[in-house]
């Protein structure tokens, strides 16, 4: 049994203690007092009084709340309206044209099938689901909706974002972190770029669709890696590209870019909003294009709202991924989920996809190319269309050899875009934000091509386009 | 964040300052020592020493290795390097949190020293634990790794 | 009601909040910004004293004798001290629990095709996600079917492996909704909303293919902002296809670096999430506390860039018109006084007081009785009390023309969707009562009353409620994270949806259960709610609230 403690032989100690011991102690003591006594604020460098302060305060003016007065001339200030439907024809108050210029490919905007799917959500479920979807705003129709794109992308599970836009801006810093780095593609659209900025790592560029210049930088990545491994087993390293790229109508080299990414260890992040329903034998996009299996990609994601027919995004992949999302993807929890019609006709759209794949991919791929071959050959020398010939994404746009500014072909194709409207098609110049763009790509008109076009259709596109061409040139002597 | 949507970005820098933290803390290391003095095998001074380094050890333990948080946060990753002190108030120094984790381990060191009658040895082990615990807080050693222990 | 109960009352508040006509010191004890800002139970009787902004027009601070509600502490209750021990007691059970289970059985999940690659997760961040949140993930992303109205069908749920996956048992439960957002009561299967949406969806289709700047641009789009702006009262008005992308992706095009923004404490994910990748200095205040607010933009005018010195560019001021984690409604005079006084551009983010606040509902600008052009920026959703989906800023034609001009939204996200957009075209009319009824006032009416009676009864029995007198979402506070999952499991047993909220969306000792009422509610509704809420309090002895009742008080329906 130890001895009984007692409080005088402490006290006794105390004086007996050496003198180390005391002075140790001595000084923890002051310092104890001092941590709980001292004044909490720092003292200012300098103390103004308080007529220095008012007049300070008084000096200040801020800048405009706007920069600049904003230009009554700006496209976005003039936008066309479409009157009625944003269908196969569309009217923009001149009579009817034909539309190239909305993104619907597969035409599901006039399938009734949807319009059915989406009616009879609508009187089961209301408009609004009046909530996110960890609070009640989870419906039956979004569950089947997440396991049928799951199914159809053969993926394990799927998240289903309410905006395409988020989807990528939301996808990205789920997983990027700052001290990771990521590799894309320098025409990625806007919305991949934003949620790269999201998600603070180091950014590099490669050049467009150019594997050889990516190899060099993950050279140099690895170079980097071999100096510091402990930091490089720190150092998440992913790669993310677009199926098929909405700003120049390019489809990716993803053979190259999965030997590259066994090579070097990368994960890859592949947007397949404009792939989905036009690549691939069953329209599952760039991977079913190149027959390349889904353990190759670490998440697919996309917007439901080109061939979709739909609103709202997708990320699908193994769970192990994509799950992670249903906690930290900030427009999946802190947003309101997808009202369920459109969900419900996001699902009857991959339905009827399913079962017609094979007849309206190939449709749409050979009118594609109809009007790829069409253009290359009836446009004037100085413009050039671009993209891949089976892509229903056309850009036409100036040569980099023609000489002109930015605001010149702007100004030249706003014009083209009127005059091609004069002769019955409508088309748009492609929407830029030219200073928040990383790699702003060359001002264009995007065509997009759908599957209900026939050869005459086709026809009347491609003269219409390059007379209006033509006529331009020749009026601005450009 | 699981959910919700409000509120800041790192609930970690400021949950110390909640109403009652510090009394659990306190109530907790009570406990601990009360625990131990109950041990029939343990003499007061030991239960002292041993109640001052078990504190100290989980404290550098949960304070100074621990990095990170255990949620995913909205800050993209800015938090993982730190360690639970450091991330305290979001980097300040001198806050009142930071002050009173600095004063607690002070204080039981001197009760420590007193129920252990001032013994070399009890006072040496002691005082180790002390200044493994005191000297991390410091803000001169605010993101030092030492030795490269730690940094990644 | 007896007229000497109200008469008590007004004596009760007067003792209180002695009408000195000075902004009270701030209390210098430690802050708890989850706390209430005033005496619930004392101000429910009586309708809430609204400075009159006319008054206030063009005067300094120190001449008016103001009262500033929110400011003056009224001091409320905050959770006990047991419960908060008890709070930080549990959570180190689960901690120590959590970390033995993992020593002896690490988590399995393992990626597969991936060997040799850098982890794409750090384990340690699901370690909360594993051992807390995992066990009461049941209460969470439950499921329905059909309209998310005063009624709603849960999908009963189960789990074989702990709560890792859930399955549908196919047993539907009729619940009363007291956790979706539908203050207004429009999410509705029949009606003019409905009929409407459905001719839209016939004669538009069912979306927009474009972006607005393109070819996405319908009529119905044009309609809408024209009515919005005239909802809101301003020149004109934008919308978008998502409320949280309005935040986020517009707050970029209004500032940038070199600009300072005061944001309250309290503001949403978007709001953050748009702050950031605009690259702005954010100053963080606490919570609807003005005092602090002035504090921090008076020492930051005057001090200029904390590392430069240069002055600042603009300073914002962000804040919401009602905080749906705390139920607090924002002191929208005071900061029209603070924003006028140091020139600063004041962004309000009305996106649950829309529709819900207000005598015409047009939201905390009509609350507080003030002009809507001394917001300069108005943001709202429509998901609230519209029950459709999408967002919309409000101000001067130049701002929003220049929002048309430099918006992400506008030039690359698809437009919003005809039936959505004529939802809110459709219910925004109503409100405003251009159906020729009073269909809207009627509904307003209803909420108010729904809040007032809820409210009376709730704080009667002795619960905890926080936030503001007329909000429509109300926290309950006063439970550890355990029995709140038990009281939102049992509520649903007894067909009340509920939604329970805990760390680290909120403080750690702010675990709250959120009730979000509806103009749909009928009494009998309520008395259910109330009833259920009743047993399970004295069950889980959570009724704090020191301004009990009578417990057979008759308060008007």
């Amino acid at each position: 049994m130890p001895k009984m403690w007692n409080v005088y032989e402490s006290f006794q100690a105390l004086l007996e203690a050496g003198p180390y011991h005391l002075a140790f102690e001595g000084f923890l003591l002051v310092w104890v007092i001092w941590l709980l006594v001292a004044a909490k604020s720092r003292p200012r460098p300098i103390k103004l009084t308080k007529k220095e302060e008012e007049q300070l305060l008084a000096e200040w003016t801020p800048e405009p709340l706007l920069s600049s007065a904003p230009d009554p001339e700006h496209p976005a200030l003039n936008t066309r309206t479409v009157k009625g439907k944003l269908g196969h024809y569309v009217d923009l108050g001149s009579g009817p044209l034909l539309n190239l210029a909305s993104h619907d490919y597969l035409r599901f905007s006039e399938h009734e099938g949807i319009e059915t799917a989406a009616l009879e959500c609508l009187h089961q479920y209301g408009v609004g689901s009046c909530g996110p979807r960890g609070f009640y705003g989870t419906t039956e129709v979004h569950l089947a909706l997440e396991q049928r794109l799951a199914e159809f992308f053969q993926c394990e599970s799927c998240v289903l974002y309410s905006y395409g836009f988020s989807t990528m801006a939301s996808a990205i810093p789920a997983y990027a972190k700052s001290g990771d780095v990521i590799f894309a593609d320098e025409a990625v659209s806007f919305c991949i770029q934003r949620g790269l900025q999201a998600s603070r790592s180091r950014i590099v560029y490669f050049r467009h669709n150019d594997s050889g210049h990516l190899q060099q930088l993950l050279e140099q990545q690895a170079i980097i890696d071999s100096k510091n491994p402990k930091k490089a087993n720190a150092t998440r390293r992913f790669l993310v590209v677009e199926g098929l790229y909405m700003n120049t109508g390019n489809i990716c080299r993803l053979p190259e870019l999965v030997e590259l990414r066994h090579k070097y260890k990368l994960r890859l992040f592949i947007d397949e909003s404009c792939a989905f329903g036009t690549l691939g034998p069953h329209g599952r996009g760039a991977l079913d294009h190149f027959n390349i299996p889904m353990s190759e990609v670490d998440l697919i994601m996309g917007s439901l709202e080109y061939g979709g027919g739909s609103t709202g995004g997708f990320a699908a992949g193994t769970s192990f991924v994509v799950e992670h999302q249903r906690l930290n993807g900030l427009g999946y929890v802190f947003s309101a989920s997808l009202p369920p019609l459109l969900a419900a006709a996001a699902k009857q759209m991959l339905e009827i996809l399913e079962a017609e794949a094979k007849d309206l991919v190939p449709t749409l791929q050979h009118r594609a190319s109809q009007l790829h071959s069409g253009l290359a050959v009836a446009l004037p020398a100085k413009m050039c269309v671009s993209g891949s010939v089976i892509s229903p994404i056309k850009h036409v746009a100036f040569k980099p050899s023609s000489g002109l500014t930015v605001k010149q072909q702007e100004s030249a194709l706003h014009r083209i875009v009127q005059e091609v409207e004069q002769r019955g098609v409508a088309v748009v110049v492609a929407s830029l934000l030219r200073s928040k763009e990383v790699c702003p790509p060359p001002p264009s008109i995007r065509l997009v091509v759908n599957v209900r076009l026939t050869d005459a259709e086709i026809t009347t596109a491609i003269t219409a386009v390059a007379d209006a061409c033509a006529a331009v040139i020749e009026a601005e002597a450009l | 964040m699981l959910l919700g949507g409000h509120g800041e970005v790192n609930p970690n820098s400021s949950w110390h300052s909640s109403r009652g933290a510090i009394l659990s803390y306190l109530t907790g290391v009570a406990v601990l020592h009360v625990l131990l003095l109950s041990i029939p095998i343990f003499s007061v001074p030991i239960a002292w020493t041993l109640t001052n380094c078990i504190h100290n050890m989980a404290s550098f333990l949960f304070l100074h290795l621990m990095k990170g948080t255990p949620w995913h946060l909205q800050d993209q990753g800015q938090a993982r390097q730190l360690t639970a002190w450091e991330q305290i108030d979001y980097g300040r120094q001198w806050t009142s949190t930071r002050r009173l984790l600095t004063a607690v381990p002070v204080i039981m060191f001197l009760l420590a020293c007193f129920y252990t009658k001032y013994q070399f040895n009890h006072f040496v082990v002691n005082a180790t634990t002390l200044l493994f615990v005191l000297v991390p807080k410091l803000p001169q050693f605010h993101l030092v790794r030492l030795f490269g222990i730690n940094k990644y | 009601m007896k007229a000497e109960d109200i008469i008590n009352r007004i004596n009760l508040i007067e003792k209180k909040a002695p009408l000195n006509g000075c902004l009270l010191p701030h209390n210098k004890t430690k802050f708890t910004p989850s706390g209430p800002k005033h005496n619930s139970t004392s101000n429910s009787f009586i309708s809430s004293v609204k400075p009159d902004c006319s008054k206030l027009k063009g005067l300094e601070v120190s001449s008016v004798p103001y009262v500033d509600k929110h400011a003056e502490e009224l001091r409320g209750e905050d959770i006990p001290l047991h419960v908060a021990f008890f709070t930080f007691l549990s959570y180190g059970v689960l901690l120590l629990v959590g970390y033995i289970k993992e020593f002896f059985s690490p988590p399995s999940s393992k990626e597969r095709h991936r060997e040799d690659y850098v982890p794409l997760f750090v384990g340690f961040e699901s370690f909360y996600f594993r051992n807390v949140y995992r066990p009461i993930s049941d209460c969470f992303c439950r499921p329905i079917c059909g309209v998310p109205g005063e009624r709603m069908t849960v999908l009963e749920r189960t789990s074989h492996n702990n709560n890792w996956d859930h399955v549908l048992t196919g047993r539907k439960i009729d619940s009363i909704n007291v956790g979706s957002y539908n203050y207004l009561g429009f999410a509705e299967k029949t009606g003019p909303c409905h009929d409407a949406a459905a001719r839209a969806i016939s004669s538009l289709g069912v979306a927009v293919a474009s972006a607005r700047t393109e070819m996405g641009t319908l009529e119905i789009h044009h309609e809408l902002e024209a009515l919005t702006a005239e909802f809101v009262g301003t020149e004109d008005a934008i919308t978008f296809g998502m409320g949280f992308a309005t935040n986020a992706l517009n707050l970029p095009s209004l500032m940038g670096p070199g600009c300072l923004v005061l944001s309250d404490e309290c503001n949403h994910a978007s709001l953050i999430l748009g702050l950031r990748l605009s690259g702005a200095t954010v100053k963080v205040f606490r919570h609807n506390d003005c005092n602090d607010l002035e504090r921090r933009i008076r020492r930051a005018i005057i001090d200029g860039h904390p590392r430069t010195r240069r002055p600042w560019k603009k300073v914002f001021i962000i804040v919401e018109g009602i905080y749906s984690m705390e139920g607090s409604i924002c002191n929208l005079p005071r900061l029209i006084e603070i924003k006028k006084k140091y020139k600063a551009y004041l962004y309000v983010d009305e996106a649950h007081s829309i529709g819900a606040l207000g005598p015409r509902g047009r939201g905390v600008v009509d609350y507080h009785n003030c002009d809507p052009k001394d917001v300069d920026i108005l943001m709202g959703t429509f998901t609230k009390s519209f029950a459709a989906a999408g967002g919309y800023i409000a101000g001067s034609k130049a701002l929003i023309q220049h929002l048309r001009m430099s918006s992400d939204a506008q030039h690359y996200a698809s437009a919003m969707a005809p039936a959505v957009a004529q939802q809110i075209i459709t219910s925004m009319s109503i409100i405003m009562g251009k159906d020729g009824t009073d269909e809207g006032q009627r509904r307003l009416r209803a909420l108010k009353r729904n809040i007032a009676y809820f409210r009376k009864h709730m704080e009667n029995r002795g619960f905890l409620l926080f936030g503001d007198p007329d909000s429509p979402v109300m926290p309950l506070l006063g439970l550890p994270k355990g029995p709140l999952s038990f009281l939102v499991r049992e509520l649903s047993n007894r067909g009340v949806a509920s939604v329970g909220v805990g760390f680290p969306a909120t403080k750690i000792t702010g675990a709250r259960m959120r009730f979000c009422l509806s103009a749909g509610h009928d009494k009998q509704s309520l008395d259910e709610v109330l009833k259920h809420l009743n047993e399970l309090g004295d069950v889980l002895c959570c009724k704090y609230n020191k301004h009990k009742g009578r417990a057979d008080l008759q308060i008007e329906w």
